[in-house]
């Protein structure tokens, strides 16, 4: 479970964002560290959808944060659109912010309740000192764009909406400043199944409409193969498999890849109820595991994924995997077209 | 074992009276399980509180109907006698096992307390029986976590204790309420198969609520569909998911994402479930069917018998309209829709997401 290699990151030039070795620990009290975030690198090319999925506590959210730098980093490099936002000054930082924007998984407790929808979308462009008339006329849009008519639910507050009304202004907030990059995490949890469906619609239409690129997280895997284009698979801090999604839901590499997705019930009264054979002990990541994190959990870990980490390997072209020991055969890198040199 | 005719349960809430089960009936035979699957504020935790008379009093306008559990009526139990039967017969299992369990407690205190209510064990043959209980339940180390506090175990063995505190009575039916859904899946997935063996072992039935279709498929031998507080569709596992024949069933199968389903776009069901306080006349699901006429917004379906103990309440079910007589479709019938259906329209009044939770 390394993640500690850049063998992922792809050199085109039409990615958006480029994140590399990044870091995120946290002060736990007696000098401790919670290793939240250890070296992950992964990259988004323009207009495409990157799935992060993972177990609660994985990082996931930690990460798409450290992109936004909302804190920043420990450390690692973030380039957006070809900007290195680490380390980058606040005034400078503060441009950007507009085009780099973020939905949340409870949109009631990310709408102020005092105050009235029409200023809750406004508030981005009030923010940056956009002329009223504008204002207006953005704030029309973009809730006409999620599906709702400003001229009935634009003096409302947010208390009269439901969940999945209330995820819509969300989007519609993060949506009038046009950004380029779109964070969901975990945008439809608290959703039910028949919403759920109608926001996930959404914001593929928002997508294709405005050209955005996502970084959607979510612990659903049906969720994630359904909406991503890219999918990367995090456990305890590090990044365990990254590829396209199909590759990844075909012939998943990772043990714990294939572990999650065993452990999906199938929608089929056919397939008997069954558990993957791993343990359910998650390791503190305050003193994570030497060597591979998820060698305590994995069902094939030998002395050698205790003893050292496992560097991430190209197993199909864009399919990377950091496992001793893959569950696909690991070809020469040399037969690989798009190899990259590890 | 367990016959529930009728269950009828409005509460008040401080916006007005909540018709949150209407006429709710199934069977369950000892070792078998059902499925309540409905979406939030479709009534399935309520019509498990009601069939364990566990609503306050205070909140309850209106109760009718039976509940016969093993040869007696529960709905018209004394208090007294329920006591014994809560525990000792019907164990229950919610979603959240932080506020199930006392969060001061040692968990060995809070089994024993349940093994020893009723006196006659010693404390020391009740803490075997502890260990037992939690050693059914696959906890590693039992003898250790009897010492531990419920913040020191991981949302797993938190539920894994409430599933022993649940059995701990050796209960006939055990009723499970989203005892999955605060879990990650590869939990879930092993509590899933747990709950599943220790009901063939004990010969348990079980009551397991869910919103979610693909969790109960592999679990339930029936399942019964809720929607706005009633049930619309009782079939067998493999009827439901190989012929869901309630428009609203069909629907929400379809609008689950599933992995290996390559579509761009999520069906979806337009609109929203309807608020309790005045659900739509007729069919309650008309508003947002498709199939939608106007005997579906002027008479309600009555839940039938098509076969097989399958029973759905639909005017135009899906599938094969001619297999039986009551369903069949008027040939005057022309789907009109009432007007025209937005995404979830906006209601003029203030719209609480999740029925009332146990009142």
């Amino acid at each position: 479970m390394a993640g500690s290699g850049t063998a992922p990151l792809r050199d085109a030039d039409d990615v958006l964002l480029r994140v590399e070795h990044l870091v995120c620990e946290h002060p736990a009290g007696r000098g401790r560290k919670v290793h939240a975030v250890s070296d992950v690198s992964f990259d988004i090319a323009r207009r495409e959808t990157l799935g992060l999925v993972g177990e609660t506590g994985c990082g996931k959210s930690t990460t798409a944060r450290a992109v936004l730098q909302l804190p920043r980093p420990t450390s690692g490099s973030v380039r957006y659109a070809g900007a290195e936002l680490v380390g980058m000054p606040k005034p400078e930082l503060r441009r950007i912010r507009p085009s780099m924007q973020i939905i949340l998984q409870d949109p009631l407790s990310s709408l102020n309740p005092r105050r009235r929808i029409r200023d809750i979308v406004g508030a981005p462009l009030r923010a940056w000192r956009r002329p009223e008339s504008q204002v207006e006329e953005k704030v029309e849009w973009a809730l006409d764009a999620v599906g709702l008519d400003v001229a009935q639910v634009g003096d409302r507050r947010p208390h009269s909406f439901s969940g999945g009304q209330a995820q819509r202004i969300c989007i519609a907030r993060a949506l009038v400043l046009e950004p380029q990059l779109l964070v969901c995490d975990e945008p439809v949890s608290a959703l039910d199944v028949s919403v759920q469906a109608q926001v996930l619609n959404l914001l593929q239409d928002m997508k294709e409409q405005l050209g955005l690129t996502m970084l959607f997280i979510s612990h659903d895997l049906a969720v994630i193969s359904h909406v991503s284009d890219r999918v990367a698979v995090m456990y305890l801090g590090k990044l365990c498999e990254i590829g396209d999604a199909q590759s990844i839901y075909d012939s998943p590499a990772h043990p714990y890849t294939a572990a999650l997705l065993d452990s999906v019930p199938e929608p089929d009264p056919d397939v008997p109820l069954h558990a993957p054979p791993m343990s359910s002990v998650l390791p503190s990541p305050i003193d994570p595991p030497a060597g591979c994190r998820f060698s305590t959990r994995c069902p094939m870990a030998t002395e050698v994924c205790t003893a050292s980490e496992p560097p991430m390997r190209q197993v199909a072209p864009g399919h990377h995997v950091a496992c001793h020991f893959p569950l696909v055969p690991v070809p020469d890198p040399a037969s690989l077209t798009t190899a990259t040199p590890p | 074992m367990l016959r529930v005719e009728g269950i009828t349960t409005h509460l008040t809430t401080g916006r007005g009276v909540v018709r949150a089960v209407e006429d709710a009936s199934f069977e369950l035979e000892a070792g078998r399980t059902l499925a309540l699957v409905g979406e939030s504020g479709s009534g399935k935790t309520v019509l498990t509180r009601s069939i364990m008379r566990l609503l306050p009093a205070s909140s309850v306008v209106r109760a009718d109907g039976h509940v016969v559990f093993g040869g007696v009526d529960l709905m018209t139990l004394p208090p007294a006698q329920l006591r014994h039967v809560w525990g000792d017969r019907i164990g229950l299992v919610s979603q959240n096992p932080m506020t199930a369990l006392n969060p001061v407690v040692r968990v060995g205190r809070q089994l024993c307390e349940v093994i020893r209510k009723d006196g006659g064990v010693s404390a020391r043959a009740a803490r075997q029986r502890a260990i037992e209980l939690l050693t059914q339940v696959e906890i590693p180390e039992p003898e250790r976590r009897l010492g531990q506090y419920p913040h020191q175990l991981s949302g797993g063995l938190r539920q894994r204790v409430t599933i022993a505190i649940a059995l701990a009575g050796r209960p006939d039916l055990l009723i499970a309420d989203e005892p999955t859904t605060a879990l990650d899946v590869t939990v879930q997935a092993q509590i899933l198969s747990l709950l599943g063996r220790l009901q063939r072992d004990h010969g348990m039935a079980m009551i397991f609520v869910s919103h979610d279709l693909g969790v109960v498929a592999g679990l339930a031998d029936e399942i019964a569909v809720m929607y706005a507080g009633r049930i619309v569709e009782r079939a067998s596992s493999h009827q439901l998911f190989h012929g869901a024949r309630m428009r609203y069933s069909e629907a929400l199968l379809a609008a689950a994402p599933r992995i290996g389903r390559a579509t761009s776009r999520l069906t979806t069901i337009p609109g929203r479930p309807p608020d309790m306080l005045s659900p739509p006349r007729g069919c309650r699901f008309h508003p947002r069917c498709a199939h939608a006429t106007e005997r579906c917004r002027a008479s309600e379906p009555e839940l039938v018998l098509a076969g097989e103990g399958h029973r759905f309440a639909c005017w135009h079910p899906a599938g094969d309209d001619s297999v039986e007589g009551h369903h069949d479709e008027s040939v005057l019938d022309e789907p009109v829709l009432d007007e025209p259906v937005l995404d979830e329209p906006v209601l003029d009044e203030p719209v609480l997401d999740e029925a009332p939770r146990g009142g």
